[in-house]
């Protein structure tokens, strides 16, 4: 598997992380508006687009690409997440995280 | 009754994974070793490592060696060695109707040169048959597959906004840090979720739904194995003894029809009669699908007497399904990924269960004795998987029936474990657990001495990082005197 | 309330292989290709259809609708079935 797929991957979870609300929240530490974070988010689209076609050009088997694109994403994004939590936790957060997260923990709990 | 549709598939997610969790669990975790079942096998062997076979020169022995010792099996079952097996696996009758699984020497073909054990076959067969009888064990496993696949699919209307949430992980959140973890696990890798649990579903259709079978072949079901791989089935046996021809040239005729696929499986039907044949499977290097490309020869004469390509395209579909299932087709680093979402599965599971009590707990019901069992099944499972490894180096080479007491002990060591994890208080139990793993991995790793080999390394990485999650584990754990609830 | 959850598990669980079996027997006699290929594909569809069937037993709001619901596919399917000629 080629490294340049897998940092590709990388790069293109962490995108769809900071173009996601509470992602970006948490990499940059504060709130970003609606539209640098479409553009993250089709940037990551483009970049784990760009690792499957890395991998079917390398692999040259579309199916034997495709599993371990899925596979392998799924293991980016796992890392983008912990990135996430960690940008998140590391120091004392310095205010309330406000609106959204009261809402996130008055609907997300198990019913 | 239950008002909206949400809250009804929640019901019948957390019902299905209640239910079907723990046994899920083993599957889970005895599947996901299985993606390394020849490694195991090598691992097993020490006698084996830095060896390398030819898969035709290693097959030539193991089959001259069944000549002279099982020549009257109705017949021979030989998975070739390759680069990831420097072994030839063999099972075949004895007189006496017992059925025998061997690796052999690849050079002698004798399996006396090395330790009798079942290596990573244990996993692969207790991943489908639980080590049930026939067929109850199958069906176990495919009803829980299928439980699986309803366990995802309600799972995502259940926690249908992970979808936009899944970026931040909230630790040190008690049952709020749970769900994020389950959600996060189920979710980064679902796609795979989704498809091992269907494909395995697939792989065991046969056993579940035969109706269609016994619709379209009225009385002679067997003739839809005829129909669904022409060149798998052998003749019948004549009745009158033959000899087998020199298969070496048989084989490699096969090996050149595969090319770079290489030869997987050798079937010797009725090997002493006058009508005996041999099929040759080819092996997943260059494909998916599993099972696609069969030989046929006749025994005696060495005549090739099918060659047949799967190219139907909806059994191609389901050979592809249970291609991905099985993973023959995965390079190294694919291998790894399945590896690592297998044991991300399994821990969407046992976060799940986990979720469940801490739920229940809150709400003031009892969750006592379903977290004594949750201990013991969660930290239980890989304990008992370790004790295998252990069983195999702490057993004497020579012990006889050597392979069905290292089986033995895994089954002992579980037993003892729920034992425990049933008598002490929950809080106690997984503090114990835990604390058992540790050693028990660690044991693993060093009986992977001389960590020379991938196969050796491999193993005690894995058994090292698998016992730092657990000290972790018991590290966040407080004492359950300090405990709030 | 306790034995109306337990008659829907029953009917969900039961009718919904029913459905998968009837599925597969349909598909088997119905479907154009060869005998093998129309085995495999009904085998397909009844693993996809039994979960489906769980879960529209969960799904649809009274035990009534239900069990019209299941006892409907299933007949259409049986039907199917014999008109490809299917003689249980």
């Amino acid at each position: 598997m080629p490294m340049v797929s897998i940092l590709c991957e990388l790069a293109g979870a962490l995108l769809l992380a900071a173009g996601n609300e509470r992602g970006s929240r948490a990499l940059l530490r504060r709130p970003v508006p609606p539209a640098p974070r479409r553009l993250a988010r089709l940037t990551g689209f483009a970049l784990l687009g760009t690792a499957l076609w890395g991998l079917i050009r390398d692999e040259g088997n579309l199916l034997f690409a495709l599993t371990t694109w899925t596979l392998s994403c799924g293991w980016a994004l796992l890392a983008a997440a912990l990135a996430c939590t960690l940008r998140d936790s590391a120091p004392a957060r310095p205010h309330a995280p406000g609106r959204a997260r009261a809402r996130q923990n008055a609907t997300d709990t198990v019913p | 009754m239950k008002p909206t549709f949400r809250t009804a598939m929640t019901w019948l997610h957390d019902w299905t994974g209640i239910l079907t969790g723990w046994v899920l669990l083993a599957i889970v975790l005895s599947g996901t070793l299985s993606v390394f079942r020849p490694e195991i096998t090598v691992w097993m062997h020490p006698e084996l490592a830095g060896r390398t076979a030819d898969p035709v020169q290693a097959s030539v022995a193991a089959i001259d060696w069944l000549h002279t010792h099982a020549p009257h099996s109705p017949a021979w079952y030989l998975t070739a060695a390759g680069p990831r097996a420097p072994f030839t696996w063999a099972v075949w009758q004895q007189s006496d109707g017992q059925f025998v699984q061997r690796a052999l020497d690849p050079s002698s073909g004798a399996p006396n040169t090395i330790r009798d054990t079942l290596g990573g076959e244990f996993f692969y067969r207790f991943h489908f048959e639980l080590q049930l009888p026939y067929p109850f064990g199958r069906l176990l496993a495919a009803i829980a597959a299928l439980a699986l696949v309803l366990a995802l699919v309600t799972g995502i209307v259940a926690h249908r906004r992970f979808f936009t949430d899944f970026f931040t992980f909230r630790p040190r959140k008690g049952q709020r840090s749970w769900l994020d973890a389950h959600n996060l696990l189920g979710v980064t890798v679902l796609p795979f979720h989704l498809i091992i649990a269907f494909s395995g579903a697939v792989t065991l259709a046969t056993l579940l739904l035969p109706w269609g079978i016994l619709a379209a072949y009225p009385g002679a079901p067997a003739r839809f194995g005829d129909d669904l791989s022409p060149a798998m089935s052998a003749r019948p046996a004549a009745g009158t003894p033959g000899t087998l021809a020199p298969v070496e040239p048989i084989l490699r005729d096969a090996a050149r029809h595969f090319g770079p696929d290489g030869i997987a499986q050798i079937y010797v039907y009725n090997p002493a009669d006058a009508a005996s044949t041999i099929i040759a499977i080819g092996g997943n290097g260059t494909h998916v699908g599993f099972n696609t490309h069969v030989l046929r020869f006749d025994g005696t004469t060495g005549r090739l007497l099918a060659d047949y390509r799967e190219h139907r395209p909806l059994i191609s579909a389901s050979a592809a399904l249970y291609g991905l299932h099985v993973a023959r087709f995965a390079p190294l680093p694919t291998r790894w990924l399945y590896f690592i979402c297998g044991l991300l599965l399994a821990a969407v599971i046992a976060s799940g269960l986990r979720l469940r009590t801490l739920r229940r707990r809150r709400q003031g019901k009892s969750t006592e004795a379903v977290e004594r069992l949750n201990a013991g099944m969660i930290a239980g499972t890989p304990i008992a998987f370790a004790g295998y490894f252990l069983a195999n180096r702490l057993l004497p080479a020579a012990l006889p029936d050597r392979a069905g007491h290292e089986v033995q002990a895994v089954f002992i060591v579980w037993g003892l474990m729920l034992v425990l994890a049933i008598a002490l208080p929950s809080a106690r139990s997984w503090r114990v657990l835990s604390g058992l793993a540790i050693p028990a991995l660690a044991g693993v790793a060093a009986f992977s001495a001389p960590w020379l080999t991938g196969v050796e390394q491999g193993t005690a990485a894995v058994a090292i990082l698998l016992a730092a999650g657990f000290a972790y584990a018991l590290s966040r754990r407080p004492p359950p005197s300090s405990r709030a609830n | 309330m306790r034995m109306g959850m337990i008659l829907r598990v029953a009917v969900a669980i039961v009718g919904g292989y029913a459905v998968a079996a009837l599925a597969g027997i349909a598909l088997s006699r119905c479907l154009p290709w060869s005998r093998a290929e129309n085995v495999t594909a009904g085998m397909l569809a009844g693993l996809l259809l039994w979960p489906a069937m769980v879960m529209t037993g969960f799904a649809l709001r009274t035990l009534l609708h239900v069990c019209a619901a299941i006892t409907g596919i299933a007949a259409l399917l049986a039907a199917l079935a014999l008109l490809g000629g299917w003689r249980p």
